[in-house]
């Protein structure tokens, strides 16, 4: 059998329409790589097709979809690494904010629920239950997260960040 | 610290590295076809549904529908395929050799001969990182890579199927005699270091997917009458009736132990024997077991518990999307080993976090349940920030201070105290006012769950002196009763022989199976030990380390059960635990828990699940007695 399938119904067309530009934005905050956030974003709604309808917050569906996302992309990273040295033992697993700032490339290098949860809160401007939801964690870890990233990042000369 | 200067680079150089994404792509159609033969296991969709299709940004995204036959559809390389996967049958289970050991390890299972029992003499086994581990034996080494791609086969190379998956073992690059099996399906990878080849074909020729990976993708299996049901952050499982469960809070694990992701912010621990925070020291210690995707399988590093039951600590977790997931219980005490159908059904996540199970309120608790109009008093940290003024007994320790767990307060005047301290503001968020060590009394408005301060002030030793009666008079304050539960024998009660002080084996009893508690009675320096299980073994082990006057009674719990409550109160998202103690005396054995405003449907739901004056419930805000 070959069939041919008609596309999604209105509603989530719409959701998508709009929603698609601040997915793409987050994802690639969030993976350090435009490529790897459009792939994020375009996964994240793979998995919310099927369910529009069954969800009662789409929205929040997809930010936890792409937090997630752009988790296992941080993960590959790693996969990526050690598959090059061979069963070696990990470095620490960063993503590359390639041609970034230092500043974005020593975020780049915070492990992944603080670097989520400061790009999130500061510059996504998520409130701390958006965050706390898309990162399944209380508001508080959240709080905690945000403040280690921060405290790294204060750690860094001034100078190498630029 | 003012970290404006940090955040505003922070969100210039991200706009500038993100810029604005080009309009969403066109959402189109393909074609699906039915699945000719041959494996792609995350493509099949099983009988019971057909498949839509559609293409968003080039990407082929899959959902199910109505009931048809199988489909699978070519995907265009690179693109990822995302969408449910239903298999139509079970994972076949690869032969273990008698006597060998099953390990699994991610998605991988392995079988290794007793001479590389990985707990065996000479040997160790070392959690690399989140996908490795190492197991050495002599100058023998297994390591396993899961799901790292590592096992990407060289399209130039036929593959070899073992057990039903395409597998390739071939030489390590740059390291003489040493082979690595590659598993197609896994992407994971095996290598050997010091085996004789003959050894290393034996060993692959064991391989398969883990136990846990199988599961993922079969239905669940009914789950078995009389099964005691788990949450966790909305999620619900389903357990064996005597199994211990546990609950432990991401805050009191380091969280560079877990790796993987770091510790998960609600574990929950379930298993038969010995349950207590360390266990969930999880990937810091040997762990032979991992799930995947947020379901991990710990092993006890000691072996069977006291009953010599078997023992598995299952910690779940983030299990994303929600999904039926079913975990093996080793039969012989040692997880790893032979997996067999026991059973966890993971549910839907609600939309509302499902109301907990737990809940609590003080031992009299029509005295201490909060009513509208009545007086209370305590003493906390008074914190004004964006959310109003509050009295916090819990302070998170940040500058400014945040409240972690506190009540409203209605008509404070910063005018009353002195010594307030202001701070944060700066980055355009509201100032926030502070002050520690503060007594307030007020009358407790239940419906806007406010306290409107009759009186308030710092604290003076007075008040502490007063709080301390009101909690007496309204019978809050209850004592552990350490009187002597035995009768002397005829004769009275032998004097020790040596000073109890010194020779008292505090350790040694406490290790012995079924132990809740004990103390001495300074009359008579009599010891009362109290266990679960049979008092008359526990008598004669006691008299065994120690030769003066014991007094054995039978307890219903034990240490252990006594400090998973107590670990499970303090994770409860229902209320938060402020402190807690555990009291094991003549009355019984119990756990003293004090929160912001415990009420009595929260005593009676805790009294239904752990019994009667288990956990006794006390308040922050005590009542002021009625003149």
């Amino acid at each position: 059998m070959i069939g041919r399938m008609d596309g999604p119904a209105d509603a989530f067309e719409a959701f998508y329409r709009d929603a698609w530009s601040d997915a793409v934005r987050w994802a690639t905050a969030l993976t350090g790589d435009r490529a790897a956030g459009e792939d994020v974003a375009q996964a994240a709604f793979g998995a919310l097709v099927g369910r529009f309808d069954r969800l009662d917050n789409p929205a929040g569906y997809l930010r936890r979809t792409i937090v997630n996302g752009a988790r296992s992309e941080h993960r590959s990273a790693g996969r990526r690494a050690r598959r090059e040295g061979r069963a070696m033992p990990p470095e620490p697993v960063s993503v590359p904010f390639d041609h970034a700032t230092g500043l974005l490339r020593a975020v780049g290098q915070l492990p992944y629920d603080q670097r989520a949860a400061l790009v999130l809160r500061y510059w996504a401007d998520w409130d701390e239950d958006a965050i706390a939801d898309a990162l399944d964690c209380r508001r508080a870890t959240v709080r905690s997260h945000v403040k280690r990233a921060l405290d790294t990042l204060r750690t860094l000369d001034p100078e190498t960040l630029r | 610290m003012n970290d404006e200067p940090l955040l505003r680079q922070l969100r210039h150089d991200l706009d500038e590295f993100v810029g604005e994404p080009g309009p969403a792509p066109a959402l189109g159609t393909i074609a699906v076809a039915p699945v000719p033969s041959g494996r792609s296991p995350w493509l099949v969709v099983g009988s019971a549904a057909a498949t839509v299709a559609v293409v968003v940004g080039g990407l082929l995204l899959l959902t199910q529908e109505d009931a048809e036959a199988p489909v699978a559809v070519e995907t265009p390389a690179p693109s990822t395929v995302v969408g449910p996967v239903v298999p139509s049958a079970p994972m076949p289970v690869p032969p273990t050799p008698a006597g060998w050991t099953v390990v699994e390890w991610g998605d991988v299972r392995l079988s290794l001969p007793p001479d590389l029992e990985p707990y065996g003499p000479g040997c160790t086994s070392e959690t690399r990182d989140e996908y490795t581990v190492v197991i050495s034996c002599d100058n023998r080494e297994v390591t396993i890579i899961s799901g790292t791609a590592g096992g990407a086969l060289d399209p130039d190379r036929p593959g070899v199927v073992r057990n039903g998956l395409v597998t390739d073992l071939v030489p390590v690059p740059d390291l003489d005699g040493a082979a690595q099996l590659l598993v197609d399906e896994t992407s994971s990878l095996v290598r050997f270091v010091g085996f004789a080849p003959q050894a290393v074909e034996a060993i692959a020729d064991t391989v398969g997917v883990s136990s846990t990976w199988r599961v993922r993708l079969e239905p669940a299996p009914p789950v078995p009458d009389g099964w005691q049901t788990v949450e966790l952050d909305g999620y619900s499982f389903r357990v064996p009736p005597n199994w211990g469960v546990s609950r432990i809070g991401a805050t009191e694990i380091d969280g560079d132990v877990c790796g993987f992701g770091g510790v998960m912010e609600s574990n929950v621990l379930i298993g038969r024997g010995s349950l207590n925070a360390a266990t969930v020291n999880c990937v810091g210690g040997r762990v032979l077991v991992r799930a995947v995707d947020g379901v991990r399988v710990v092993p006890q590093d000691d072996g069977p518990d006291q009953f010599n039951n078997p023992f598995v600590s299952i910690v779940v977790g983030s299990v994303q999307p929600p999904q039926v997931v079913r975990i093996g219980l080793a039969g012989d005490g040692t997880v790893g080993r032979t997996i067999f159908g026991s059973v966890i059904e993971a549910v839907e996540r609600p939309a509302v976090p499902v109301v907990p199970v737990m809940t609590t309120a003080p031992p009299d608790a029509s005295a201490a349940t909060p009513s509208t109009d009545s007086e209370y008093a305590s003493i906390g940290t008074v914190i004004e920030d964006a959310d109003g003024v509050r009295l916090c007994f819990v302070v998170l320790d940040s500058l400014p201070p945040q409240c972690g767990a506190g009540v409203r307060l209605g008509g404070f005047d910063w005018d009353e105290v002195d010594g307030e301290q202001t701070g944060g503001g700066a980055d355009g968020s509201s100032a926030t006012t502070w002050l520690g060590d503060v007594f307030v009394r007020g009358t407790w408005d239940e419906s806007a769950l406010t306290l409107t301060v009759i009186d308030a002030g710092v604290a003076a030793d007075s008040d502490r002196d007063l709080l301390v009666q009101m909690q007496a008079a309204t019978g809050e304050a209850t004592q552990p009763d350490y009187s002597l539960p035995c009768a002397p024998p005829a004769g009275g009660w032998d004097r020790p022989t040596t000073d109890p002080i010194v020779s008292w084996p505090a350790e040694d009893v406490a290790a012995l199976p079924g132990y809740a508690g004990s103390w001495n009675d300074p009359a008579t320096w009599v010891f009362t030990v109290k266990f679960t299980g049979a008092v008359a073994a526990a008598d004669a082990s006691v008299r065994a380390l120690y030769d003066g006057p014991v007094c054995v009674v039978e307890a219903q719990y034990d240490a252990a059960e006594l400090g998973a409550i107590a670990t499970e109160l303090r994770s409860m998202s229902s209320m938060q635990v402020l402190e807690s103690a555990i009291y094991v005396d003549a009355n019984g054995e119990w756990v003293g828990a004090t929160t912001v405003l415990p009420t009595t449907e929260l005593q009676a739901s805790l009294d239904e699940r752990y019994g009667e004056g288990t956990v006794r419930l006390r308040s922050s805000l005590t009542p002021v007695p009625t003149p």
